[in-house]
């Protein structure tokens, strides 16, 4: 019982992620890629 | 990267790209339209090559080149032990295996020969959302049944299935039904088709669909349910075929009897190849592929309804062979054969069979075990990120879609329904609808693979449609 959500439910979701190539970090967002 | 058409050729290839090998005539189904007329060659009991013949045909084809083999009948597992060794050969060399069968003979052990091969898929012909539908057409009652079965062992073990559904007007309403019973099975990919108007078909019937219908069912489901399994609708009766007959053949047909034709639709031969060798008879079919004989048979086929009342019915008349310089068969016609009697199914309620049907998809589908792909993952409860080890790609999951993955390494679509609805404190009908939809997700972007399953993914749908390799019916 202790682990039943208490917020909205969403449906499962995979996405994938273009990475361009570049470190999974760098492609999302986290800097500018040169 | 996209896919690519193969491009038609001009002239066909110094070595062939494939060879077509019809192992039987013979076939345990009676279906009314069958292509290759199986149900009168069953009864007619007519003679075909002996296992050493077929050994030696299929060695001389690898000698020759070939890059992709459909093995077929009939029903080739009428054949069990030739038909499994044979695409262990082609596969085992290298060779791209559509391997066509009913589904009836695909016990656990084909399964796990088969599963044991790269490179092969599996056509499955099923015909309709519930056992009715499907009997009816195959005139055989517990067929729907069988091939139901079959699929989901192929599917329990990682073989490539392609559904393979002919459409009649019989089954035409229950198309959508059958499109979404299969992507709740798990299937990777459908493949409608309308009714080849040569074999049986020609004998008389009304086979015509509506193909705007069917690209409005097809349309109708990818809105609901995306694009994730593949589904390939052959274009109309009769104008494909008749401008088939005008390409220049890429690969070659092997009858039963080891006479060698371009495909399934010119039934013209070209020498034998157990009497001439393979290579001879692909030189034939070189050199002979533009006969005049040819061009005029293909041209006198405009509409589907030319296809019964041509002077040459495939499958149904003996080949015209053109390497003797012979105008015309002197065989007798098999246009007014006697024929098996399909054995029609017991009368069924329609509502309740289809209910029966569904209930028996989810079982086999929700049934099945998985387990996850080489991959890494890490990041948040909320946002886990996957890194899959066979191809490098990046996912992104949410919660649920962990939650489900998780249960997916060594669980089934059951118990992940099960997790969904006890952490999210769903609706059971609503968490099974999320649990099928995200381990169809999960298999596609093999994240996960079913257990039972060898080490690599099966061959990705829609790479085994070379020229003149059609699989049919």
């Amino acid at each position: 019982m202790t682990d039943k959500q208490t917020e909205p439910y969403e449906a499962p979701s995979i996405e994938e992620i273009d990475t361009d190539g570049y470190p999974i970090s760098t492609a999302a967002g986290q800097s500018v890629p040169s | 990267m996209g896919r690519r058409s193969p491009r038609a050729l001009t002239a066909p290839p110094a070595r062939p790209i494939g060879a077509k090998l019809e192992l039987t005539y013979a076939c345990n189904l009676r279906c009314g339209f069958c292509y290759t007329d199986s149900p009168r060659r069953t009864l007619e009991r007519t003679p075909e090559l002996g296992d050493e013949q077929w050994r030696e045909v299929v060695r001389q084809s690898l000698e020759l080149g070939i890059v992709e083999a459909v093995v077929t009948g009939g029903e080739p597992f009428l054949r069990p032990e030739l038909t499994l060794e044979l695409v262990e050969t082609l596969a085992g060399a290298g060779v791209g295996v559509t391997l066509n069968t009913n589904g009836w003979f695909v016990d656990e052990e084909v399964a796990a020969r088969l599963a044991a091969l790269r490179g092969v898929t599996a056509h499955v012909s099923l015909d309709g959302a519930r056992p009715g539908l499907h009997d009816a057409s195959r005139g055989v009652p517990g067929s729907w049944r069988r091939a139901v079965e079959g699929i989901d062992r192929l599917l329990d073990v990682g073989v490539g299935v392609c559904v393979v559904h002919v459409v009649t007007p019989d089954n035409a309403e229950a198309v959508p039904e059958l499109l979404e019973q299969m992507w709740v099975l798990g299937v990777p990919w459908v493949r409608v088709t309308p009714v080849v108007p040569t074999g049986a078909a020609a004998r008389g019937g009304d086979w015509q669909v509506e193909h705007g219908a069917l690209v409005a069912a097809i349309e109708e489901f990818q809105g609901r349910r995306g694009t994730a399994m593949r589904i390939t609708l052959q274009a109309g009766t009769g104008g494909s075929v008749s401008l088939q007959g005008r390409e220049a053949p890429g690969s070659f047909l092997v009858r039963p009897n080891g006479d060698v034709r371009p495909d399934s639709t010119r039934p013209f031969s070209f020498g034998n190849a157990v009497r001439d060798g393979v290579e001879t008879c692909w030189q034939a079919l070189r050199e002979g592929w533009d006969d005049e004989r040819i061009n005029r048979w293909a041209g006198s086929l405009k509409r589907p309804e030319d296809f019964a009342r041509s002077e040459l019915i495939a499958y149904v008349d003996e080949e015209v062979s053109v390497v003797d310089g012979s105008s015309g068969s002197t065989a007798p016609s098999a246009r007014s054969a006697k024929l098996p009697e399909p054995t029609p199914p017991k009368p069924a309620d329609p509502e309740l069979e289809l209910a029966g049907a569904r209930a028996k998809v989810r079982e086999l589908a929700g049934a099945r075990r998985y387990r996850l792909a080489p991959l890494r993952a890490s990041g948040s409860p909320d946002q886990r990120f996957v890194r899959l080890a066979t191809d490098g790609r990046y996912l992104r999951l949410n919660e649920s879609g962990s939650v489900v993955m998780d249960v997916l390494d060594g669980g089934t679509l059951d118990e992940a329904a099960v997790a969904l609805a006890d952490r999210y404190d769903l609706d059971p009908e609503h968490a099974r609808e999320d649990a099928i939809a995200a381990t169809r997700d999960l298999v596609r972007r093999h994240v996960v693979l079913a257990a039972a399953a060898g080490d690599f993914f099966p061959v990705e749908p829609g790479t085994s449609d070379l020229p003149g390799l059609e699989p049919s019916g």
